[in-house]
């Protein structure tokens, strides 16, 4: 919420401080993860099923489901 | 994916290849996916207009079907707004927002790629209704009840619909992303009042999508109900209101517009200062007409229903607040004006499609001013007129505002300049291929040409101005290649662009070409609106006389 509060002029030590914090979050950082992929893909297969065979759409849901649990379940990033 | 591909998102070593790009969240990347997705849908749509356009190059053509056309003019239309135009722009969004507020990604950027994702597959969903039984067939906006089961018997209707939703769900999380991107990562000391103006406009247009989008959303949910499961939202013969859908429909459609178009005023007002090398005339104009126009437009949605009826008490509200919003939007026109004026301007090929962009961009404008009076507007109404204003709005400004984005981005994403050569080449195809196809459509409306129909008859005094329109469409045909050559070239072997080839402004030209994955080594100070400036030069910063 800093972006917010720092109206008007910043000094130049708290822009490199800030800079330098961000740095080092980005490297704790993962910038990948397979879910939210996967949780477009089963909400495509919902589609799918709701047009085709409505029991396609239980795969979908199960997907979906699988996505959203790794999606809690690999640690959060910045 | 090739090497150079990879690098587009800043990303080198072992960080390549087709799974790391399915799995990114880094904001760049998933531009990169949004731009050239969009890109390649637009390639689609534009090749439909020319079989539409070859369709009604002479009268009584059987080059297409009657179902066939149907279903091109509603794939065209879709594409054009759901798979080219909202996205190319979320695109921009998603590449420049962070580096142009000076921070390293996105606020969610899982949720960013869910966004590209579920965008990718609802167009999937939707053009594979080609392979059973045909796609939908009922135009863009899909009038009830002409989309109801008894009338709209294939498939095609169900596909639209479920992709709809997908790209309302991918459209709303999308703009929470951007909307908290912006109010909640800029760097220190850039409030509200120095923000870049892209930024501005494309925050005002988040707010708009998450308050419009829901809107079609639900009715695409209403209207696969009444096909499936027995309701009767919108099908008279068992109580429902085809009304109901035109309501519902335009809330979100006319917003819509202006979602295509707001972007693309910032991608203007970034433009033309850098091109005038002069600041922008009149930033807090420019900033906060962005927000009225985003206001009014929910305010104007039942001018495209003025021949259905409304009476005269809304017809006259809706003609008054439909004039009422070409205030704020003339007000960035004069401030555009005003910044031209004195400046050194320099005719580089992003200045030229900025500068084509206002000229085509106001015939677009005042023919809208024209159907904004009622009498006049049930003269035109479903006629080519509409198809021409419609055309010369999202034409001549959202898509040549789009040519103006990518010409000034493209060094900072790739690190290659384009080719200026075959940008003029380009750009002046573009206004001769417009001002041929959809001036003469205005002409074909008032002579008394129905939109959407797949033939005329020859004695109907339409088929010359029908020639011009389809011999200007293959002018835009022509440019396109041009401008995809050009991308090509430049690609391989264009000029090295280095960090900041235009001597800009604004923050996401203060790091390399492309930008690391990080986006940052080191952020400039924001004392001002030109943070770029300041820094080089410290003796006529901006902070020491303004702002």
């Amino acid at each position: 919420m800093e972006g917010i509060k720092a109206e008007g002029p910043a000094s130049e030590e708290t822009t490199l401080d800030r800079a330098e914090h961000r740095e080092a979050e980005h490297h704790a950082a993962s910038d990948h993860s397979p879910w939210p992929f996967l949780l477009a893909v089963g909400i495509l297969v919902i589609g799918v099923g709701l047009l085709h065979q409505i029991a396609i759409v239980a795969l979908g849901v199960a997907l979906c489901l699988a996505a959203v649990i790794g999606w809690l379940w690999q640690p959060w990033v910045s | 994916m090739a090497s150079s591909a990879d690098s587009l998102g800043g990303h080198t070593g072992d960080d390549t290849g087709l799974w790391s790009w399915v799995t990114t969240t880094n904001h760049k990347r998933i531009g990169v996916l949004y731009l050239t997705t969009s890109f390649v849908f637009f390639l689609a749509a534009a090749s439909m207009a020319m079989l539409m356009r070859t369709q009604l190059i002479r009268p009584n053509n059987d080059f297409l079907s009657p179902d066939a056309y149907n279903q091109i003019f509603t794939m065209h239309g879709t594409t054009m707004v759901f798979l080219f135009g909202m996205p190319v722009l979320a695109g921009f969004g998603n590449y420049m927002v962070p580096l142009m507020i000076g921070t390293r990604d996105m606020v969610f950027p899982r949720l960013n790629a869910f966004s590209y994702w579920t965008y990718l597959a609802a167009a999937i969903l939707l053009y594979s209704s080609f392979l059973f039984g045909g796609a939908p067939n009922a135009g863009w906006f899909s009038y009830a009840p002409l989309t109801e089961i008894t009338y709209a018997q294939t498939a095609g209707m169900d596909y639209w619909s479920i992709s709809i939703v997908m790209l309302g769900v991918s459209s709303i999380a999308g703009a929470v992303n951007l909307l908290v991107t912006i109010l909640v990562l800029r760097a220190p000391g850039m409030g509200f009042n120095r923000m870049p103006l892209f930024v501005w406009a494309t925050l005002v247009n988040q707010f708009m999508i998450l308050v419009a989008m829901p809107s079609l959303t639900a009715a695409a949910i209403m209207l696969f109900l009444d096909r499936h499961y027995a309701t009767s939202f919108f099908n008279p013969a068992t109580g429902g209101d085809p009304l109901l859908w035109q309501h519902l429909f335009w809330f979100f459609g006319h917003p819509e517009v202006y979602i295509l178009i707001l972007p693309v005023f910032g991608i203007i007002s970034e433009v033309i200062p850098v091109f005038a090398r002069k600041p922008i005339f009149g930033y807090s104009f420019i900033a906060y007409s962005s927000v009225a126009i985003g206001v009014l437009s929910f305010t104007v949605w039942a001018h495209h229903m003025f021949a259905v009826g409304l009476g005269l008490a809304a017809d006259a509200a809706f003609a008054f607040t439909s004039f009422t919003i070409a205030v704020p939007t003339s007000v960035k026109i004069f401030n555009w004006l005003a910044t031209l004026w004195g400046g050194s301007l320099r005719f580089r090929t992003p200045m030229l499609f900025a500068l084509g962009f206002i000229g085509l961009f106001v015939i677009g404008g005042l023919s809208g001013m024209a159907v904004a009076v009622v009498p006049f507007d049930w003269q035109v109404t479903d006629s080519y007129f509409i198809v021409g204003h419609l055309h010369s709005v999202l034409f001549g400004g959202t898509a040549f505002g789009v040519f103006a984005g990518t010409y000034y981005w493209f060094p900072k994403i790739t690190g290659r300049m384009m080719d200026e050569r075959l940008g003029a080449v380009s750009f002046w195809l573009l206004v001769v291929g417009f001002l041929f196809t959809f001036q003469s459509f205005h002409i074909l409306g008032l002579l008394g040409m129905p939109r959407r129909i797949y033939t005329f008859a020859a004695n109907m005094g339409w088929n010359e101005l029908n020639l011009i329109g389809t011999l200007g469409a293959y002018v835009i045909a022509v440019a396109t290649v041009v401008f995809l050559w050009n991308l090509v070239v430049s690609l391989r072997s264009g000029r090295v662009a280095g960090p900041d080839p235009w001597d800009a402004w604004t923050l996401e030209w203060a790091t390399s070409s492309p930008p690391p994955k990080h986006n940052f080594d080191r952020l400039p100070e924001v004392r001002s609106r030109r943070p770029l400036w300041d820094e080089k030069n410290p003796d006529r910063a901006d902070y020491l006389t303004r702002h």
